[in-house]
């Protein structure tokens, strides 16, 4: 940890001091309980991943023959990218159902999935057409930082493998030899399941020493305080709340928007040509 | 003919500067330890808006390890300079090999701009011994994911070959003795404007004055951080594009 890094302790202690509710540590203030000033402070985080996107996970999700209608992960904000997982793997575009109504096609169609909606479906779906014809791999062992397996049959025994060819299959799973023999990594079925990439909701933070969801930056720490405090004051409608609202809303909305623009920045294409 | 370093302003004498610009000059409502706090914040937001300190890290490729933790390498490093920030640029190091076409050296790894380039849902598995290119759309802001997946682990550090390294924008090195200066990365002609923002921070918890007051030294600040800002591009443009507003 950075000396800028903040648990919920200090964000919310912090919070206390300038909305000017401060007794001693880890206690309740005056007007808001302790209690109180812990779940705006991760309400606050919450609202700041909601609003930048900065979490992003991934996951795959099992398709099933005949189903078209899916739960996305329950830890899912909002899902940004849709594909097919596998070595032949594809972009599922997204679309609406009013351009699915426009073009006319069936949506009883069978087939690999080609795009997804998630209109008219409630918020923790996701729905895919056609509707897969065949079930996706039944092997969820897939890893989003490609780890190695050594991949054993029911016995014990290390599954074989022929050096000649980079992909086998194997009860309907392709996997790639690497290594000495003995390593093998799962890619995936060719039959696929969908790979949903998505913004994900930040850790919480219970205990007074938990810091906040480990990707967020912790230079963004220090002002997170600001966001906790525009939350509390928002009930208030004394002058000097107010005034105090107007303040630390503009500063937590500044703060937020410079990690939006950091955490969006890719580089630049053409930065090879420029030297350090 | 004075050098610039003679501008430097140490801890106290930021101390001193913040709580007379808070008020309190003899430090009977604010506590020191409060001021340095505020000091610290005040210096974080400048560096962070002036994108001021700039590091490197080396980042030892792992065989079809595609993702990195940029923040927990750079915390793990050894010699760590400065604290993760943000990611700026990758270079790919070859020490060996290579022919005429295709010489050893340094090799900067392009932005992908989007993963929508590659058109494939899996390209992790897309192998090569050297990686060309570099994507964070899809992850937190401390990861990045280098394409080609590594098809074989990098040398062990120190040694740089089939490694990378990776520059960042850097955190400021904290202040904690009184005797301390703001990072050597800061410029010694924006230390003055520290107090400032610091004020600020501190005048944040006060009464309807205290925040009036608060207004007037955060704009004063904010022109430092401006200036600043417009020093850092002028041979920089590198990184222009996230630059706060």
């Amino acid at each position: 940890m950075s000396a800028y890094a903040r648990n919920l302790s200090e964000i919310v202690e912090g919070a206390q001091r300038i909305v000017g509710d401060y007794v001693r540590p880890q206690s309740n203030g005056l007007v808001w309980a302790w209690s109180e000033v812990h779940e705006a402070a991760n309400d606050t985080i919450l609202d700041l991943v909601n609003r930048t996107h900065v979490l992003k996970d991934v996951r795959v999700v099992s398709l099933r023959s005949g189903v078209n209608i899916y739960d996305l992960p329950p830890d899912c904000l909002r899902p940004l990218r849709v594909g097919m997982h596998g070595a032949s793997g594809y972009v599922v575009l997204p679309k609406s159902m009013e351009e699915v109504d426009l073009e006319g096609v069936s949506r009883a169609a069978l087939g690999d999935p080609l795009t997804f909606f998630l209109d008219f479906l409630k918020p923790n779906q996701i729905g895919v057409l056609p509707i897969p014809y065949r079930d996706g791999s039944s092997m969820a062992r897939d890893s989003d930082y490609g780890l190695l397996r050594r991949v054993e049959d029911g016995v014990g025994d290390v599954l074989p493998q022929d050096s000649s060819r980079p992909l086998r299959v194997i009860r309907g799973v392709p996997i790639e030899r690497s290594g000495n023999g003995e390593i093998i990594r799962e890619v995936v079925s060719p039959n696929g399941n969908l790979r949903v990439h998505f913004v994900r909701t930040p850790a919480i933070m219970n205990l007074p020493g938990d810091y906040p969801d480990r990707d967020i930056p912790e230079w963004v720490h220090p002002d997170i305080k600001y966001g906790v405090a525009a939350r509390l004051l928002i009930y208030r409608r004394g002058k000097l709340d107010r005034i105090k609202l107007e303040r630390f809303s503009r500063k937590w909305l500044r703060a937020a928007t410079r990690l939006q623009r950091i955490s969006e920045y890719q580089g630049l294409p053409g930065q090879g040509a420029r030297a350090m | 003919m004075e050098l610039l370093s003679a501008y430097r302003k140490s801890l106290r004498v930021l101390i001193d500067a913040t709580l007379l610009r808070a008020g309190d000059p003899s430090g009977e409502r604010f506590s020191t330890e409060c001021a340095i706090e505020a000091i610290n914040e005040a210096a974080l937001e400048f560096a962070i808006e002036a994108q001021c300190i700039i590091a490197s890290v080396p980042v030892r490729l792992e065989q079809f390890e595609a993702i990195y933790d940029l923040a927990a390498i750079n915390a793990a490093y050894e010699s760590k300079d400065k604290d993760f920030g943000w990611f700026l640029r990758a270079e790919f190091i070859d020490d060996e090999g290579g022919s005429a076409s295709n010489p050893p050296g340094r090799y900067d790894l392009l932005s992908a701009a989007s993963v929508e380039l590659f058109d494939r849902c899996d390209y992790a598995l897309i192998k090569s011994d050297q990686p060309a290119w570099m994507h964070k759309d899809l992850l937190s802001p401390n990861k990045m994911t280098v394409f080609p997946t590594p098809s074989q682990s990098g040398g062990i550090l120190p040694d740089m070959d089939k490694n990378l390294l990776v520059w960042f924008v850097g955190l400021p090195n904290s202040m904690a003795e009184v005797g301390d200066y703001p990072d050597d990365q800061i410029q010694a002609q924006y230390h003055a404007a520290i107090p400032s923002g610091a004020a600020a921070r501190l005048l944040d918890g006060g009464g309807e004055e205290d925040l009036l007051l608060a207004d007037a030294l955060d704009l004063e600040f904010q022109s430092a951080v401006s200036r600043a800002v417009g020093e850092a591009s002028r041979g920089a443009t590198r990184y222009d594009s996230v630059r706060p507003v």
